[in-house]
């Protein structure tokens, strides 16, 4: 297969995460679309590996499935004290440093 | 004696400095009387002492010294230090003292006379409050000193000093009484009257100026016998118009027509300086002048002719107006002017020494007869209306007894002074022109006539005054009585030195005046001497005349006088009321001064001010703009700047939304841009 | 390239079919169905050839991508956001990443994902309010930046480059093993290994501290 073709599908993947990320207003939702750009990137990473025959991004992609499981903890602890005092996840009610 | 010549005006300045800063505090009456007339009669004898010297001088000189004029010169100091002219000639002024035999005349009648009346005043004057009676002899010394440093100067700026001190000297004392009305018909107050008096002097002083400036300019020196050393090589031009100048100048001073509206009006002093300035020695003055620089005005004949034609016309125009007078001061004023306007026809027709001739007999006889007038007043209270007078014969009788023969002076009679000394004058006056002598006699015909008018009167007929002024009637005290008698000799005997040569006597005082007007005496008798005799007959007529018509209108059928009074009404009225001179002058020369005077007053307040003003208020204008200009301008530029940042932070803070999504998209935005820009570079 | 093209269309008329008709869902999905058994019967030769399965998991990656995003109940969200995943390790294993696609699987598709659902369960949450889609300026802004995008991908897949053929047989045999990713991973990048252990403790404390309750 050509290389091209992976790479769309990540782009296409990365895009429609960026996109969720700014359009929906539930904070479990938005965690879940920037995992979802996080793994777009790692299909891009594993399909440039494959190609240049290099496990340099295979190590990458390890690393970043490590980052992401670390910060998709840390941010459900924080959704879940946030709706602890707020009764809510919509991330539209916590604008308090607006204008 | 002669070297103290100096000290001859400097002791009644110095009376004067005593009496001024001392006299009012500090001394009595007594003291300051004794002061003012000791110095006085000092500069007297001094006068006296430098006189004889000079005259053993001149008697020691021979040889062709001889008929030169005797002088003697005191310079004593520097006193414009100018330094040479272009051509070498010396400018430099100098303050000194020229003694010849016209001032040695001049001296002793301005030092003798004066001593008497300082003696009549301290009777006078005794009423007076301490610090009036010192005020006024303090004026009165400092009179004496100026008249004397205008006497005895030997250049022209020490005898304009002089000129100009008696002026002032004359407001000083015409304005003595300085709160009292003077005259109440036009509102006049003494005060007003010594002013009037100072500004008709300064405008004969103006060409007293001219005079002198021309003559400096043309000759190179200020000296007097310098200038009349070279007024020989002057043209007849500058002759004439500096002798012209410096008669008007005269005319101010003496009281010619023009400018003799003062004298009238300054009979609003005390009696003794209206006789002192005003018949003996200030009024002189001018005359003194024109005789001194008889050497000018005989080079220049247009000035002589106008000299001589001012003093005729003067001498009639004042007699017609004396005849209707009724204050017994104001007579004697107008009798003044005319006898000045005698002495100048004397002068015009080149007989200076009877001009001066008949100065000394004339300071001798008006004096007596304004001191007469004055004992006279004393005595009525204060009285001074000749109508409210009348049978002072037997009251008063030695005032009576002298002013009968000052009356008798004044009008020619022989043998009294007056007489010879007029008739030299209409003698010389028939010489040049025989209308000149037709207008002296005529006059001569009206003074016998108005002084005789005055003399009944104030003396003779009933008595015209009520009883509160019987009541205080009184004879004059001894000191006011002794200087008329004194001058009543005088008036008698004053003549007999000048006694006209056709009588065979020696005329002493033409000889002694001889060498100074050596250059200049006229033309000598040009007609048989016969003439002189018919003509010295015909003024005697003519005065005998003039003084029995007085009698006959006023003591024997005053109701004559009357009626030729209604019968010429409009003539009456003319001369009664001066022949309105003054207001001609008041409607002619002061209205529009005064109308000047209120322009330029105009001018200065709103045009001078305004400018003024008007830099106040542009300066306030401009402040107003520029606190404008700061406030709504340069704040509102600074402000500006405030609400410009104001308004882009109004747009620029709705990106501060507080959702963190909007920052993301705002920041994927600008991801895409980069990427598309590195992506659009690359491909290319 | 037919079978797909072909699956893919009756998938959509039946999509259609099935929002538009739904009484005729039913006979449309016979019908569909029938047709795809030709299809497929017609191109067995396709059914072997990893082209298609490619794309066919490539389909179904974005689909599930976009049905992420679009679903309002957060637990559908989840549950394909698990199917995505699984996609992606399927990638993993057509691209020889043998020891990355089981760990996608372990670690991404079955931890953390069981840590999402707990947490939707934990704050109980149905259904959420309308998408945050904004406004008419803002929707054009949208629509027209993401044309320009589709014009960039456009642009760039026309000008991409010559590149080799996907062949695996010319492989090293070590490629994408555990071997090899664990000889790397305490060679070379130990350093980083070494950080990552410390950074998911870190994550540990936070997390911990951060959902704990207060003490009463």
């Amino acid at each position: 297969m050509r290389v091209e073709f992976f790479l769309l599908i990540g782009a296409l993947l990365f895009t429609i995460g960026c996109v969720g990320v700014l359009v929906r207003r539930n904070a479990i939702v938005i965690l879940m679309c920037i995992e979802l750009m996080l793994n777009a990137v790692n299909l891009t990473f594993v399909a440039f590996a494959h190609e240049g025959q290099s496990m340099a991004g295979h190590i990458f992609v390890f690393f970043v499935m490590t980052v992401a499981a670390a910060e998709a903890a840390v941010g459900l602890a924080i959704v879940i004290a946030l709706f602890r005092r707020r009764r809510t996840t919509d991330v539209e009610d916590a604008s308090l440093m607006r204008w | 004696m002669l070297r103290l010549l100096w000290l001859i005006p400097l002791l009644p300045l110095a009376g004067f400095l005593v009496s001024g800063l001392l006299g009012a505090r500090f001394l009595t009456r007594r003291l300051v009387a004794l002061v003012a007339c000791g110095a006085v009669l000092l500069s007297f004898a001094l006068s006296v002492g430098a006189v004889l010297e000079l005259h053993n001088l001149a008697a020691a000189r021979t040889g062709e010294e001889a008929s030169a004029p005797a002088r003697f010169v005191q310079t004593l100091f520097e006193w414009i230090p100018i330094g040479s002219g272009p051509d070498g000639a010396d400018w430099t002024v100098r303050w000194g003292y020229a003694l010849d035999p016209l001032s040695a005349v001049m001296l002793l009648v301005v030092t003798g006379v004066g001593f008497l009346i300082h003696v009549y005043s301290v009777g006078y004057m005794e009423h007076e409050a301490r610090a009036a009676y010192a005020r006024f002899f303090c004026y009165l010394n400092l009179f004496m000193a100026m008249m004397l440093t205008l006497v005895l100067g030997a250049s022209l700026p020490v005898v304009f000093v002089g000129w100009e001190g008696v002026g002032l000297c004359s407001y000083l004392l015409i304005g003595f009484y300085y709160d009292r009305m003077f005259d109440e018909k036009t509102k006049m107050t003494c005060a007003d009257a010594g002013r009037k008096a100072f500004l008709v002097n300064r405008v004969g002083d103006v060409g007293f100026i001219l005079g002198m400036l021309l003559l400096f300019g043309a000759t190179g020196t200020l000296d007097i016998q310098g200038i009349l050393g070279k007024v020989g090589g002057l043209g007849p031009g500058v002759c004439t118009a500096a002798a012209l100048l410096l008669f008007v100048g005269a005319c101010g001073k003496s009281a010619q027509i023009p400018l003799y509206v003062w004298l009238p009006d300054a009979m609003a002093g005390p009696t003794p300086v209206s006789a002192l300035i005003h018949a003996a020695t200030m009024v002189t003055a001018g005359v003194y002048v024109t005789c001194r620089m008889a050497a000018l005005y005989v080079q220049a004949p247009v000035a002589m002719l106008t000299v001589a034609v001012v003093g005729a016309l003067t001498a009639l125009f004042a007699a017609s107006i004396g005849l209707a007078q009724t204050d017994i001061k104001k007579v004697l004023a107008y009798s003044t002017v005319s006898q000045l306007g005698y002495m100048m026809l004397a002068a015009g027709v080149g007989a200076f020494s009877a001009a001066v001739f008949h100065l000394m007999t004339h300071a001798f006889f008006k004096a007596l007869l304004f001191l007469g007038a004055g004992s006279v007043i004393h005595a009525m209270s204060g009285e001074q209306d000749i109508r409210k007078m009348g049978g002072l014969d037997r009251r008063i009788p030695w005032t009576h007894a002298t002013f009968v023969i000052a009356t008798l002076a004044i009008a020619g009679i022989p043998p009294l002074a007056g007489f010879f000394s007029k008739d030299e004058i209409l003698w010389a006056a028939f010489n040049r022109s025989p209308l000149l002598w037709l207008v002296g006699a005529g006059t001569a015909g009206l003074t016998a006539f108005y002084m005789w008018r005055l003399y009944t009167l104030v003396f003779r007929g009933e008595e015209r005054f009520d009883d509160e002024v019987r009541h205080h009637l009184h004879e004059s005290p001894r000191t006011m009585i002794v200087p008329l008698a004194v001058l009543a000799v005088l008036s008698i005997a004053g003549g007999w030195v000048g006694m006209p040569e056709v009588t065979g006597f020696r005329n002493l005082f033409e000889g002694y005046l001889a060498p100074v007007f050596e250059a200049s005496e006229g033309a000598a008798a040009l007609h048989p001497p016969g003439l002189e005799l018919g003509l010295m007959v015909v003024s005697v007529v003519i005065a005998g005349f003039g003084l029995f018509l007085g009698w006959v209108f006023y003591e024997r059928r005053p109701e004559a006088q009357a009626r030729l009074a209604d019968s010429a009404r409009v003539l009456h009225r003319l001369i009664l009321n001066k022949y309105y001179v003054d207001e001609l002058y008041g409607r002619f020369i002061l209205d529009p001064y005064y109308a000047l005077c209120r322009a330029a007053a105009w001018f200065d307040q709103w045009i001078v001010d305004g400018v003024v003003n008007a830099a106040g208020y542009v300066t306030l204008a401009s402040s107003y703009t520029s606190v404008g200009f700061d406030t709504y301008v340069v704040d509102g530029l600074v402000n500006l700047a405030g609400y410009i940042v104001r308004g882009f932070s109004w747009v620029f803070r709705k990106l501060q939304t507080g959702i963190v999504q909007t920052y993301a998209t705002a920041m994927i935005f600008g991801i895409f841009v980069l990427v598309s820009a590195y992506l659009l570079a690359k491909g290319h | 390239m037919v079978l797909l093209l072909g699956l893919i269309g009756l998938i959509a008329v039946f999509a259609a079919v099935r929002s538009l008709l739904p009484a005729r869902s039913i006979p449309a999905g016979i019908a569909v169905g029938a047709i795809a058994t030709v299809l497929v019967a017609l191109n067995l030769r396709e059914l072997v050839s990893l082209e298609f399965w490619s794309w066919i998991i490539g389909f179904v990656a974005i689909m599930s991508a976009v049905m992420v995003v679009i679903h309002p109940n957060p637990m559908v969200s989840v549950l394909f956001l698990i199917m995505n995943l699984f996609c992606i390790a399927l990638f993993f294993l057509i691209l020889n990443a043998q020891f990355l696609a089981v760990i996608q699987v372990i670690i991404y598709a079955g931890a953390i994902m069981v840590l999402f659902v707990f947490v939707v369960m934990l704050l109980n949450i149905r259904l959420e309010e309308g998408l945050r889609i904004g406004g008419g300026p803002m929707r054009s802004g949208a629509i027209a930046l993401g044309a320009v995008f589709a014009a960039l991908m456009f642009h760039a897949i026309r000008n991409r480059g010559e590149a080799p053929y996907f062949d695996p047989g010319g492989y090293d045999a070590g490629f994408g093993t555990a071997r090899e990713i664990g000889r790397l991973l305490f060679t070379r990048y130990q350093f980083a290994f070494e950080s990552a252990s410390i950074l998911l403790i870190a994550a540990m404390i936070g997390a911990v501290v951060l959902a704990k309750r207060r003490l009463r």
